[in-house]
């Protein structure tokens, strides 16, 4: 039960996360709103984009 | 497919949101009119119809000189009206209602074998519809020619939308804006987080996707059908709701906000929220501009169910230009009408219990994902595909 | 209010941790398979004999059984340095590498198929990906001219050339292709692959059908060498190579659908007429391998098939390794040798 009230919250910290709101939920560890935090997410978001982004890349050798 | 390539950041919207924030406020609009036409000069070449598609441009050039002459109330908002819906049913639907006459394409006097699709018709025609219709009921201001071209040619939202309203768009496009670090840093993260989401998790679903289709779908084992399914349901939701944060967090890099297109859709109990947080510029333009004209909420019974099928039929059709799409939609019209007769059924309250509350949750989700096998595969293919999930 | 300075630093970890990317890729791409066979020619710096081609010679080339029929002994036998889904320039850079690193071979294999001697270097980079990325790290600005990049992509050529991420970005993708395969695959009749990937996948490079074919074996009559493969020949040349131009084996079905027509057999009497001008042996090899069962897939031999292979070029050459090169042609269908 208590799960279910902490969804809203997890959706405010996702929507926070991709940016689609200015200001961090109530409650969202303040350390993680400096810049530096910021930077760091954009890497692991250029990461997770660089891995993922050769898919549409037709592969008949795999063998690399 | 444009969001997903350097040309579009390097070229386009980098040099275009900088040369907007640094120009004064007289140039602005002619900044994102400009761009707007090199962006589909460039894409449309490159990409969709080559040099005829780009010739397409002379749409955008056509309606911002026609558009100057709507009036409150005047018959040229209707000219305006007519040929949006002409250019549509050229361009996207001629060869659909042609072929409902005459099947075999050989034997279609009226079959375009080379059609294509201008870049981004299906969502600039509802902006010019939704722009003629409300000048016509004095709903918004005229602005300027470039203000109405910026509105028309703003690129973020060119190929997929958000469908903007004028009203909304144009004290953006006026105000000076404040804090563009701020905007930077949302808007970056903001396109950062949807090719992430794009990539990694709609791109990597279509890993099971690909299968919808009869072959595989005839070999497959029965237990993997529904997860090819519900990946499809995932993998829309997370594909266009990625391409709706690029663009989004695009015109956010101008300083510019424009409407969110989805809010937690598959989180809501119920169909009719579903709709109002799914692809939410679209159902407020159906509902603003054919479900509220046909008489809405406020006639019998009967005609508002007419009304709800009437509106996702269109919304079916504007999907694509096939009789699985307005299955789809149709579908969509007859669980909303059955959702409006159960919420006003005598005696009915909205419950808060959460055992309730989660069951209608699974119901219109296990719905809705069902629904998806009509939009993403032909009708013949979507009754294999159920035959062989109830069947065997 | 947020601050330029505070966007900065952002920017600027951002640009630290592309950083450690690059080096983390670098890291996890330092056994990629070119670099498998680079380190395998800098082993193999006494090898007598180099086989160079694309995957059909790397799975298809044995060396031990090579160097049995030839009376060869390790160190000094055999080196096959095929590398699959590679060209000419990407072959003629791993002979230069291996010379380099002071192998002193007195034999070069040079296996190939249908139209790989005259295709011209037309390439973008986006094909640059996967093996091809030892372009970007094995004499970058030699081996680029022995490709046509558009002005668009020669820039991008040099500007990214030096980054791990963009020059191994294929290592990286083929895992999550991996994976696209695996969760794929979930629910279906479980399909047949090999170290190259799915076998009925190389059908897709096949022609289209014979008429295809056919055109192309016309429209490359007037092509002349490829510029990688002349400037292979001339640098195996000055290294005192003796070399062996193999046309590799292929499938009886494959052979009866495309090749078996006249103009093929005039694509090959003008692939012949060109190498004249160049002291290599030839050696058609393509009728060797009846058995169509000992293919791994549409192209590539299986173990059976390639230590035949093998085993017999190895009988075909041995006179080669102690004579001056001289022009032969070798084994037509119906002379001594074919079954």
């Amino acid at each position: 039960m208590t799960g279910m009230f902490r969804i809203p919250y997890l959706q405010r910290v996702m929507e926070y996360l991709a940016g689609e709101i200015d200001a961090p939920p109530e409650g969202f560890p303040v350390a993680l709103t400096n810049f530096q935090f910021w930077g760091l997410w954009w890497c692991i978001l250029v990461g997770v984009i660089y891995i993922f982004s050769g898919q549409s890349s037709k592969f008949i050798y795999i063998d690399f | 497919m444009i969001f997903n390539t350097w040309d579009y950041y390097v070229l386009f919207l980098v040099p275009a949101a900088l040369c907007f924030r640094l120009a004064r406020a007289s140039v602005r609009p002619w900044i994102i009119a400009f761009s707007g036409c090199l962006f589909f000069l460039y894409f449309s070449l490159t990409q969709l119809g080559g040099a005829i598609g780009a010739a397409c441009l002379l749409i955008f050039l056509w309606e911002s000189f026609i558009s100057r002459f709507y009036k409150p109330a005047s018959w040229i908002c209707w000219v305006g009206v007519v040929q949006t819906i002409l250019f549509l049913v050229v361009f996207k639907y001629r060869n659909f209602l042609s072929g409902l006459i005459w099947p075999v394409p050989q034997q279609n006097p009226l079959y375009w074998r080379n059609a294509f699709l201008p870049l981004g018709i299906s969502f600039f025609t509802f902006e010019f519809l939704h722009y003629a219709w409300d000048r016509y009921r004095n709903k918004t201001e005229t602005g300027n020619v470039g203000e109405y071209m910026a509105f028309i040619l703003f690129f973020p939202t060119m190929v997929a939308g958000p469908i903007k309203r004028y009203q909304d768009f144009l004290p953006k496009l006026r105000a000076i804006p404040e804090d563009w670090v701020l905007d930077a840093q949302r808007g970056f993260t903001r396109v950062l987080a949807g090719l992430a989401k794009k990539f990694a998790i709609a791109d990597l679903l279509t890993a099971y996707t690909n299968h919808l289709n009869i072959a595989d779908i005839a070999q497959a084992h029965r237990a993997i059908l529904p997860l090819w399914l519900l990946a499809y349901g995932i993998k829309i939701y997370v594909d266009f709701s990625a391409y709706s944060d690029i663009a989004v967090g695009s015109a956010r890099l101008f300083g510019i906000k424009v409407p969110e297109n989805f809010d937690w859709p598959y989180f809501q109990t119920n169909i009719t929220d579903f709709w109002r947080h799914w692809h939410i510029s679209l159902s407020s333009w159906l509902l603003d501009y054919v479900f509220i004209p046909l008489g809405g909420s406020r006639v019998r019974v009967p005609r508002i169910y007419a009304n709800l099928l009437v509106t996702m039929f269109i919304s079916g059709l504007w999907h694509g230009a096939g009789l699985n799409f307005i299955v789809w939609g149709v579908l969509h019209g007859l669980m909303l009408a059955v959702h409006r007769w159960w919420r006003h059924r005598p005696g009915a309250v909205p419950s808060a219990q959460f055992l309730p509350r989660a069951f209608s949750w699974l119901v219109t989700f296990v719905a809705v994902n069902l629904a998806w096998a009509f939009f993403c595969m032909d009708i013949h293919t979507a009754l294999f595909y159920f035959r062989r999930l109830i069947v065997g | 209010m947020t601050t330029k300075r505070q966007l900065i630093s952002a920017a600027l970890v951002l640009v630290g941790g592309l950083a450690a990317m690059n080096l983390t890729v670098a890291a996890l791409t330092r056994n990629s398979v070119p670099r498998r066979v680079m380190r395998h020619a800098r082993e193999s710096q006494e090898a007598t004999v180099v086989a160079l081609g694309n995957s059909l010679v790397a799975s298809g080339f044995r060396e031990s059984v090579f160097d049995s029929a030839t009376d060869l002994r390790a160190p000094r036998g055999a080196v096959n340095l095929g590398l699959g889904a590679s060209t000419p320039v990407e072959q003629l850079l791993l002979l230069r590498y291996a010379l380099a690193q002071g192998m002193r071979p007195q034999l070069a294999i040079y296996g190939f198929f249908d139209f790989q001697l005259t295709e011209p270097g037309k390439v973008s980079i986006g094909d640059m990906i996967g093996n091809r990325a030892m372009d970007y790290y094995i004499e970058p600005s030699y081996g680029r001219r022995f490709y046509s990049l558009s002005a668009h992509d020669a820039v991008e050529f040099r500007a990214l050339q030096a980054f791990p991420m963009f020059a191994d970005r294929g290592a990286i993708w083929a895992k999550v292709e991996i994976l696209r395969r695996t969760m794929g695959q979930q629910g279906l009749p479980a399909e047949r692959s090999n170290q190259f990937g799915r076998a009925a996948d190389f059908t897709l490079l096949e022609a289209k059908d014979e008429q295809e074919f056919r055109q192309k074996c016309e429209d490359s009559l007037s092509q002349p060498l490829s510029p990688a493969v002349r400037e292979l020949l001339r640098v195996a040349s000055e290294a005192g190579l003796a070399i062996a131009m193999v046309e590799m084996p292929m499938r009886q079905a494959h052979r009866r659908t495309f090749y078996d027509n006249i103009g093929w057999q005039e694509y090959v009497a003008h692939v012949r007429k060109l190498l004249a001008a160049y002291p290599v042996t030839f050696v058609d090899a393509s009728h060797w391998i009846l058995d169509d069962a000992e293919f791994d897939d549409p192209l590539h031999l299986g173990e059976k098939g390639a230590e035949e292979f093998s085993r017999r070029l190895g009988g075909e050459l041995r006179t080669e390794m102690a004579t001056v090169p001289a022009l032969r042609v070798t084994s037509h269908p119906g002379e001594s040798g074919t079954p």
